[in-house]
Order: C-alpha cells, then structure tokens, then sequence
C-alpha cells in the first residue's frame, strides 16, 4: 500500500528545493548544491554541510534513494555517490505543491477582496 | 587553498563515526567543488563561501550527533527486549518455541480439553496465543537478522513447501510407480517418502543458492558457511511437521506426540548448550532419532485403537513408516556437511559465525 504523503508536510523551503532539483533525475551533491540556488533565484544557498544534513533526514524518511556511480562516470573530484527521488518523494512533492496552490489561491482572494 | 581542504577534512572529524563513514568523502568533494566555483569568480566570494561553510558546521555537526543518539536510542528500545544473552532461559525458550510453543504445549491443552480438564474454548485460546507468538518471533527474529534464537524457525515452513509445493508438482509431473508397493512395502515406501523428501534437498540448493548470490543475504552465507551446524539446525525445525504429519488420522496419540516434542526440544537444549560442532550435530541426530522412535513406537502401540486405518495397514508397517520418514530426515541433515567439502567462503570467519557469543546491548 501506498504510503500517505500528507503526514510528511509542510517542506522547509531548503527540502522543497532539494525535492524539485531530483525531480528531473539523479544528481550528486554538488549539482543538487548548484540546482537548489539556480531554483530559487540565489535567495537559498546551502552549505555543504547543511545540504547533507537534509540528505540525511530525507534518505531516513525514504524521500530520496542514494546509489554508487561508477568511478568513470564522474568526472575528477565528483562525488561517487548520487540521489534520485523515490516513488515517495515525488508523493510528497506533488502533495506539497498542490497545499502551496491552495494557499495562494485562498490568499490571493482574500487579497482581491481588500486590495491596497 | 591546501590549507583549507585540509581543516575541513580535520573538522569533519568532529560528525559522529557512522556519518563520517557514509558521507566525509562526499563532503569533501562537494566543498572542493564549492571552493573551486567560488575562486573563479573572485577573492571575495570565495572568502564567502569559506565563511559561510565554517559557518553552517557547528549546528551541522550539533545536528547529526543528536540524530546519531536518537536513532541509538530507538533501535535499543525496539531490540533490547528480543535481543537475550546468550545462554538466558529467555534465548533458550525462544530458540525451542517452535517445539514448546507450536508442538508440546497446543498438544498438551488439546489433550487436557478432551479429558475434560480444560474447556474447550479455552484450549483453542490457549492454542492461538501460542500460534501468534511463534509467528511474531518468526517476524522479530528476520527484523533483529537472524539471531541466534531464530535458526531452528526457518525450518517450519520448509516441509509445508516441499511437500504441498514441490511434491505437489513432481506428482502432477510423475505417476507414482505404483506397482513397487507390489514388489516390497518397504520399496514403495522407501520411495514414496523420498520423493515427498525431495523438495527439501532441493529447498537447502536453493537457500545456499539465493543467500550466496544475492548480496544483502550474503552475510548469511557466511555464517552458514563458517558453521555447518547452523544449516542443520534450520532443518531440525522441521521435525514437528513431521511430527504432526506422521500421526494423521491417528487418535489419543497426545501422549507420545508430546513426549516427541519435548525429546526435540531436549535435542535443541544439548545443541544450545554446546560449543562443538561435532556434538551440537550429533544433539540434533539424537533428538531427530529419539523422537521420531518414540513416535513410532506410539503408533505401534495405537495401531490397535479406534481410528480409521485402511486394512493394508499393520502395526509393523506403522512403526516402519516412521522409521523410513526418520531415515529421510536424518538424510537431509546430513546435507549441511557438503559445506565443509566446498571451497572455503572469501569472507569466511570465524567472526561471522552466530555461534559467537553476542553480548546484548
């Protein structure tokens, strides 16, 4: 069965980052690092250490999955290891954007309604 | 810059043991990455992202221990209550569940139940709570990966397999060579019971097969093969439904059925208790081969009693039916000691071995 990704909201910002920038495939730390800045216009940039801190917490909750590169496929200096979303990840991701739609369509009325 | 990589690889010192393991390489290559993408672009934002990374490491670090002690924490709350010292009469008892919980003592409460000393209802609670705790243990023992106490509960289900599985499918492959009962009882005998046997010898290929080759399983392996004993304390786990199997159709049987199962659990102790293979093996012969003749001296003596036997059947041919099914399990636990004739395993040792003492946490 399934498992229910609702228990898993809200992200933080810097999780919601992280989530989006596996969502077109595998990626190791470094590229995620890169990816997570790009996504949100520079205003989120993790540390190294902070981004595997993340990496930790979501591999522990089954979000992300870790797999071994082989040693060619990198190139000099890259980490061997790389993540990709898991079925619940993506879950997780989905149900998180469509709680930010629903905030922002329920505040976007309300501010229609007392516009400055 | 050399300076540099080389404090931080000092600072990652600091995350507690397992994370360093897991993840100072990475760590280190991404800050480099980091460092490198930094220098290109200036003095400046390379002076900021140092700062920033020796920033973020403290509360890092902090984080990570808190988490290392939390995950301590919950996995010797959940483990400590099945994880017995070795030797405890709370690791024997689990270890023979499976001859006390599953055989002696449903047995017992059956038998209580139809000399009318227990109600019949209270029996089969009786029975149910004894069925739910050999199957919880049969789980918690795959989740603690296999501890001691846990080898003899494998083998339960593997005579189930073997003879509704694979005999099943040997049967519908094969007409039963009818006419050797025509020629010698025990011939046909001798066959019948081997060919409902098979499927055991085929199921120990296929459970060195499948732990050997699949590499989450392979410390398992080990294990087997650094004591052979451990195999044949798996198969030993299947002589209650042999048991059970031999006295079909028999009636008023509880007695010697108990005192088999008691004799089962006596040869699991001996074998608990010892440190040589030799004699672990040979508790587990003695067992095997004392309680399957006490069950056949039991049908024996039954013969006579009123249950519904078809005529071809005499009192020898039901002590000598035990007798060839005790010969075909003793066959199979025999097996195991092919794997002293196998090439030793690469990562064999004597480390691996379940028979080591494991202290609790």
């Amino acid at each position: 069965m399934a498992i229910d990704p609702i228990p898993y909201l809200p992200l933080t910002e810097p999780t919601f980052y992280i989530l989006l920038s596996l969502l077109p495939g595998k990626k190791h730390g470094y590229a995620i690092l890169k990816d997570v800045k790009d996504l949100s216009g520079g205003r989120i940039q993790l540390s190294t250490s902070t981004l595997y801190t993340a990496i930790g917490r979501l591999l522990d909750q089954d979000l992300i999955a870790r797999f071994s590169d082989a040693e060619e496929t990198v190139g000099p200096g890259f980490p061997r290891k790389s993540y990709a979303l898991t079925g619940l990840g993506r879950r997780v991701l989905s149900a998180e954007t469509g709680r930010m739609q629903v905030l922002v369509k329920e505040a976007s009325l309300r501010l229609r309604g007392h516009a400055i | 810059m050399q300076f540099l990589r080389w404090f931080y690889g000092l600072l990652l010192n600091l995350f507690p043991g397992e994370y360093r393991e897991g993840y100072a390489e990475e760590l280190q290559a991404v800050f480099y990455l980091s460092l490198d993408a930094a220098g290109k672009k200036g003095r400046w934002e390379l002076i900021r992202v140092i700062l920033w990374e020796l920033f973020c490491l403290p509360g890092a670090i902090i984080f990570e221990h808190l988490r290392e002690r939390r995950k301590t924490n919950m996995l010797r709350r959940f483990g400590s209550h099945f994880n017995f010292v070795p030797d405890s009469r709370s690791e024997t008892l689990a270890a023979l569940a499976p001859f006390l919980l599953l055989g002696a003592l449903p047995t017992l409460f059956s038998y209580f139940s139809k000399l009318g000393l227990m109600p019949g209802w209270l029996s089969i609670i009786f029975t149910l709570f004894m069925l739910v705790s050999v199957v919880s243990l049969f789980v918690l023992g795959f989740i603690q990966a296999v501890p001691r106490w846990f080898i003899p509960h494998p083998g339960l289900p593997l005579p189930l397999l073997s003879v509704y599985g694979i005999f099943g499918l040997i049967s519908g492959l094969i007409n039963f060579p009818n006419h050797l009962y025509g020629t010698s009882w025990f011939l046909g005998q001798l066959v019948f019971q081997g060919l409902l046997s098979a499927g055991m010898f085929l199921l120990i290929v296929l459970l060195l097969l499948v732990t050997g080759l699949i590499p989450g399983l392979r410390l398992f392996y080990r294990r087997l093969r650094a004591d052979w004993t451990l195999l044949c304390f798996i198969l030993y786990g299947m002589a209650p439904f042999a048991l059970v199997f031999t006295f079909d159709y028999y009636i008023n049987e509880e007695p010697y059925l108990i005192l088999a199962f008691l004799i089962l659990a006596a040869g699991g102790w001996f074998y608990l208790r010892s440190t040589v293979p030799w004699k672990r093996f040979l508790a587990l012969i003695g067992g095997l081969a004392l309680s399957m003749l006490s069950a056949a001296v039991g049908k024996a003596s039954l013969y006579s009693g009123p249950w519904p036997r078809p005529q071809y059947f005499t009192w020898q041919t039901e002590l000598m039916s035990t007798i060839i099914m005790w010969m075909w399990l003793a066959m199979i636990m025999l097996v195991p000691l092919a794997l002293k004739l196998l090439p030793p395993s690469s990562n064999s040792s004597p480390a691996t071995s379940l028979f080591l003492p494991r202290s609790p946490e």
